[in-house]
């Protein structure tokens, strides 16, 4: 731009310019990005330090977190065939960044469908049995949400599945599964750590 | 870069108010309602602050995820679509750091800062298509384009601006005008 441009200009243009620019339109993603967000959801911040805590619920609390430590090591698969390699999940931690599903359960090496589950179902077990524990000394309404979200949470993973059974083939649905369980994983560990009453 | 082309206005009803709280605790679906409410003004930031509608796409989920994980520590002193709105901003500027430490690293160089000099407009990215203002703003330069969407498009002060960039009021309005003139120019050639 040469000085020429800049003198010449009236300051009623630049601020038309202006005032087009604050009546822009809002603009649309081209496609749902609510799928791709969905699958990264993992834990939230906690909003506050946990006041009044019994030692009851530091025995629960401590029994989830050594349940967290206990598991987060844990191996667990999910078996394709074809070309591919069969894959096995390392963590089941999402990545707040993935931009795959490779990437959010750390794909290694193979191990079976069948061991990868009933690691899994176990884990799932003995979490579920810490919120069973739990459920009086949280607020109904927090136990509804989470009844509600496990359900739908259940229900994708039961989709996964029977869509996997159908292509075993497929690498996205083998992950699509793993994506699922890990979300079920993650809602259940914050569910067992959530202080009394909340 | 590719240009954020012009669409439909957002028409989602707003959420309910008491999705916020009860997504902060933890229920997806009231958080699915919160994005839908709020997805297009989020989209339309990202893409006029870094041109390029792939990336604005990318850093949209970014900001929703952040907001999920960082929602229960939203206390309501503002109101909540003031809140998403600056942790889009920042989600955005940060990525401009990533992206400028990235290029150090890799090329050795700086990320265009935008001095006053007189850096040609780059060439538009469609040759042929009728400008609109949409257009000729993701032509500009990063530094002034961004200064141009925060303080004319989004409505924020320059010394708002100034400290979310971590420069000086003053030099956040003559990279304003430096916008403006720019965009003066496309506009009319």
């Amino acid at each position: 731009m040469n000085d020429r441009d800049w003198n010449e200009v009236e300051p009623e243009e630049l601020e038309r310019i202006a005032a087009e620019a604050a009546r822009l339109p809002r603009l649309s993603p081209s496609h749902d990005l609510w799928p791709d967000i969905a699958a990264r959801l993992g834990p939230q911040e906690r909003a506050r330090p946990i006041p009044g805590l019994t030692s009851s619920h530091v025995r629960l609390a401590t029994a989830a977190s050594l349940l967290i430590a206990a598991t987060a090591g844990i191996t667990w698969s999910l078996a394709t065939r074809g070309d591919d390699a069969p894959v096995v999940a390392t963590s089941p931690v999402p990545s707040t960044r993935a931009n795959n599903a490779a990437d959010a359960v750390g794909l290694v090496r193979p191990a079976s469908m069948d061991a990868t589950v009933a690691t899994l179902d176990r884990e799932i077990a003995m979490l579920q049995a810490i919120i069973d524990d739990r459920r009086r000394a949280l607020d109904p309404r927090t136990v509804a949400v989470l009844e509600e979200n496990l359900a739908l949470i259940d229900r994708a993973i039961a989709e996964s599945r029977a869509a996997l059974a159908a292509d075993p083939a497929s690498r996205f649905l083998a992950t699509q599964v793993a994506r699922a369980y890990t979300s079920k994983l993650t809602l259940m560990r914050d569910a067992a750590t959530l202080p009394a009453g909340t | 870069m590719t240009l954020p082309l012009p669409l439909t206005p957002s028409s989602a009803p707003s959420a309910p108010l008491d999705d916020v709280p009860l997504a902060a605790k933890g229920d997806r679906r009231a958080f699915e309602r919160v994005y839908r409410s709020h997805v297009d003004r989020v989209f339309s930031v990202c893409v006029r602050m870094v041109g390029d509608r792939v990336r604005a796409e990318e850093l949209t989920q970014d900001v929703f995820v952040r907001c999920w994980e960082k929602l229960p520590t939203f206390r309501g002193d503002a109101k909540f679509s003031t809140w998403l709105h600056r942790l889009a901003v920042n989600v955005v500027l940060n990525e401009r750091e990533s992206d400028a430490r990235r290029r150090s690293r890799h090329a050795g160089t700086a990320e265009d800062l935008d001095t006053m000099s007189s850096e040609a407009v780059r060439p538009l990215p469609v040759p042929g298509l009728s400008l609109d203002l949409e257009r000729a703003i993701a032509t500009l330069p990063a530094g002034a384009r961004r200064v141009f969407v925060l303080h004319d498009v989004e409505g924020y002060t320059h010394e708002e601006i100034g400290t979310m960039l971590g420069v000086t009021a003053g030099g956040c309005k003559a990279q304003l005008h430096r916008a403006r003139m720019l965009l003066r120019r496309v506009l009319t050639q």
